[in-house]
């Protein structure tokens, strides 16, 4: 099959139908696991830890928003009040068990984390049921999809495309343009000095965690109407992120976006070409930028 | 009297009362249980699996028991989880007969626990019944069968077959001869897909298969393999795609009208957790039926879904009626002998028949444990077409038995282990 397969795939970079089709199809993907891996990234950049539970929050956020939607009917307000409600949750979880952490061995962040991992599954299962659930696309986005080049994109893809480069602009610039975004970038420096300064740290990390959490707590809010929400879904999303943080760079936003673009792209063009290995282009680009590049893309040297 | 005393001796209270209530029948069991230990798994994404199939072997339970259990015995259910990993289900399973002295196992796991499991029962003499693993190996293969494990489940040559009759017939109807094909990566994808083409080729030569996607199990997002078929264009495809899975698929298909293009054909549409789930069950796909009240439509079946519907407030699922399926062989076979021991009731079940709501209509209603390779046929298999309100599936097409038994053993000569 592998010529045939591969004339395909020159054949859709001929196609402009077909370039536009695959390429939004790769910002889809990429977009909900920035905005996961986005989190992850900015919690390691600045408090050091590996938040394996990151998973759980994003499915937290599918399950807000199945319970929020019912309740209120409205989707907007929806994403809001339970992408929020996952960042509280973030702020809480930091403030009682992630801060006992911070100078323990890494082994113990994991343990607590998985702990977690398994606590949040079951809380979900005895809250939610065990049966898996589906949202459902909000009404509003029934309806044929948008032509745009020949090609057609869900309407309600475009919303979780544009939502995610809004994201990542806005916290691209609050974190580099704004005096939180600074506070924020010193902590992760060096802490000790900037609480010499008289800033209240431990704010800045339940802040941080808390927006950590919320960005995984909104990838999960979009993905929920389209996919299937049940617990344990986190499993499916936090490797791919840990894979799209190494690739980008520990610690760097513009590298989450970067890397989560690239994953996307190489899993729908690697599909039209290599149907029966597309998955395996997420690690073999893993594996080469941890070859070229370990500190990845956007990462920075170590000190 | 302190505040904790007080909590005390109202929980202490509260406990008595609902022992009372939870015994309305307190008549004293003369004998020891029957005691069934049910390994399955009840957590994580198929927790599904566990839940359901429990409650279909309970309620066989509990109406045994309330006709005064069997051979005035009543009948107990023991159960645990092995969360899907294969080296826990054994441990479990030894566990059940070796400290919690169970006269029998009921295995409700997926294929690979499954095999494994197998081995206790085979080592530890003890019957198993299997109730979950559709994998046809499971007890075809000889080299790895043993008396001691039996199945009342669905069996994937049978699934199949049926899949791929009624395929040939739509697509010869509809000229869909370029076919394309999306299923889980792993052995039950792989089995069920590549059985389901063997038929479907066998009835209509005509059809192609332009291209295979196999995403693995859990995908979350379904996007790429979505636009690869917008962009190929076959006239159908097959999918194994299961539970969660099947409706994230659909959901994400539906917003690129994928199914306006290409007929959908996926075997596991027609179970209630999907359709249930789903917003609006969309209408025109092909489906296999995992468990529908309507099939097979007869009486029996009717009954058995409201029975369940009254204990536990929803409808059963395909795992439901398997293990019910599988408590009326055990009990079945245990009233013949009227003994537990297990070489006795193992005779017994050996081509037992028993009148159950799965069994097919042109097989009487009867459900068989085969005396060969001791797993069950005549239960009710039916394709047919998706409508968005109940029944949720039209057009049904059945298979006789004589057919489906026929190409099996073509199948099983063919694979050497049917001489």
């Amino acid at each position: 099959m592998g010529p045939m397969e591969l004339m395909k795939l020159v054949d859709c970079f001929s196609s402009l139908s077909c370039l536009t089709t695959q390429i939004t199809s790769a910002l889809i993907l990429g977009m909900v696991l920035f905005l996961v891996a986005s989190g992850l990234s900015l919690i390691f950049g600045v408090l050091g830890v590996l938040n394996f539970a990151h998973g759980a929050l994003y499915m937290l956020g599918a399950y807000f928003t199945y319970t929020l939607l019912t309740l209120l009917g409205n989707f907007g307000v929806t994403v809001i009040l339970a992408a929020i409600g996952v960042g509280v949750f973030g702020v809480v979880f930091e403030r009682i068990f992630i801060k006992r952490i911070y100078s323990s061995p890494l082994l113990y962040q994991l343990l607590l984390c998985y702990a977690f991992i398994m606590i949040l599954d079951d809380l979900v299962k005895i809250v939610w049921g065990y049966e898996f659930k589906s949202i459902g696309l909000p009404d509003a986005f029934r309806r044929p999809p948008v032509k745009l080049f020949g090609s057609f994109v869900p309407s309600y893809y475009l919303v979780i495309i544009i939502v995610g480069v809004v994201v990542a602009i806005a916290l691209w610039l609050f974190l580099s343009r704004t005096k939180y975004g600074k506070i924020i970038r010193a902590t992760a420096h060096s802490s000790e000095m900037v609480s010499a300064l008289g800033i209240n740290v431990p704010m800045v990390y339940a802040a941080v965690f808390g927006i950590g959490s919320l960005l995984a707590g909104l990838g999960g809010v979009l993905a929920g109407p389209v996919r299937s929400i049940y617990p344990g879904m986190g499993a499916s999303i936090i490797i791919e992120s840990f894979i799209v943080v190494v690739i980008g760079g520990l610690g760097s936003i513009p590298g989450a976006f970067l890397g989560a673009i690239l994953i996307g792209l190489m899993r729908s063009f690697g599909i039209i070409g290599f149907p029966l290995i597309e998955e395996s282009f997420t690690f073999i680009l893993m594996a080469l930028v941890l070859i070229i590049r370990p500190r990845g893309l956007f990462g920075k040297e170590e000190a | 009297m302190t505040r904790r005393d007080f909590l005390k001796t109202t929980a202490a209270g509260a406990a008595t009362l609902s022992l009372g209530t939870l015994t309305p029948f307190s008549k004293a069991w003369a004998q020891a249980p029957i005691k069934i230990g049910f390994v399955s798994i009840f957590s994580g994404r198929v927790a599904m699996l566990g839940e359901t199939g429990l409650k279909g072997a309970q309620l066989a339970a509990d109406e045994y028991n309330a006709k005064g259990g069997v051979l005035g015995r009543k009948i107990e259910i023991i159960h645990r989880d092995s969360a899907g990993k294969i080296e826990e289900a054994v441990r479990i399973a030894r566990d059940f007969v070796v400290k919690d002295k169970v006269d029998f196992l009921m295995d409700h796991s997926s294929s690979r626990e499954a095999f494994a499991v197998k081995e206790v029962s085979r080592d530890l003499k003890i019957i198993t019944m299997v109730t979950a693993s559709e994998t046809t190996d499971q007890s075809a293969d000889p080299k790895i069968w043993t008396p001691y494990s039996l199945r009342a489940a669905r069996q994937s040559i049978h699934d199949c077959c049926v899949a791929g009759y009624y395929a040939a017939k739509i697509s010869k109807e509809h000229g869909l001869t370029k076919w394309y094909s999306i299923s889980p990566d792993y052995a039950y994808g792989h089995d069920s897909t590549e059985r389901f083409f063997e038929f479907l080729q066998k009835k209509n030569p005509e059809v192609k298969i332009a291209g295979q996607l196999w995403p693995k199990l859990a995908e979350p997002d379904y996007t790429p393999h979505i636009t690869k078929m917008m962009a190929d264009k076959p006239h159908a495809f097959y999918s194994a795609l299961w539970g969660g899975d099947t409706v994230a698929f659909i959901e994400q298909a539906l917003m690129y009208g994928l199914f306006e293009q290409s007929k959908f054909f996926c075997i596991n549409i027609a179970d209630y957790t999907v359709l249930k789930a789903l917003k609006k069950v969309p209408e025109g796909l092909h489906t296999g039926s995992r468990y529908l009240r309507n099939v097979p439509d007869t009486p029996a079946n009717h009954q058995f879904a409201d029975s369940y519907w009254k204990k536990y407030g929803e409808l059963p699922t395909n795992w439901s009626w398997e293990t019910y399926s599988g408590m009326l062989f055990l009990m079945e076979g245990i009233k013949k002998v009227g003994s537990t021991d297990t070489e006795k009731v193992v005779k017994a079940m050996k081509g037992l028949r028993i009148k159950a709501p799965a069994g097919a209509t042109d097989v009487d209603g009867y459900i068989t444990m085969r005396a060969r390779d001791h797993t069950h046929t005549g239960y009710a298999i039916a394709w047919g077409r998706t409508i968005s309100k109940e029944p949720y599936v039209t057009d049904l097409f059945y298979l006789p038995w004589s057919e489906i038994l026929k190409e099996e053993e073509e199948y099983l000569k063919k694979k050497g282990w049917l001489k």
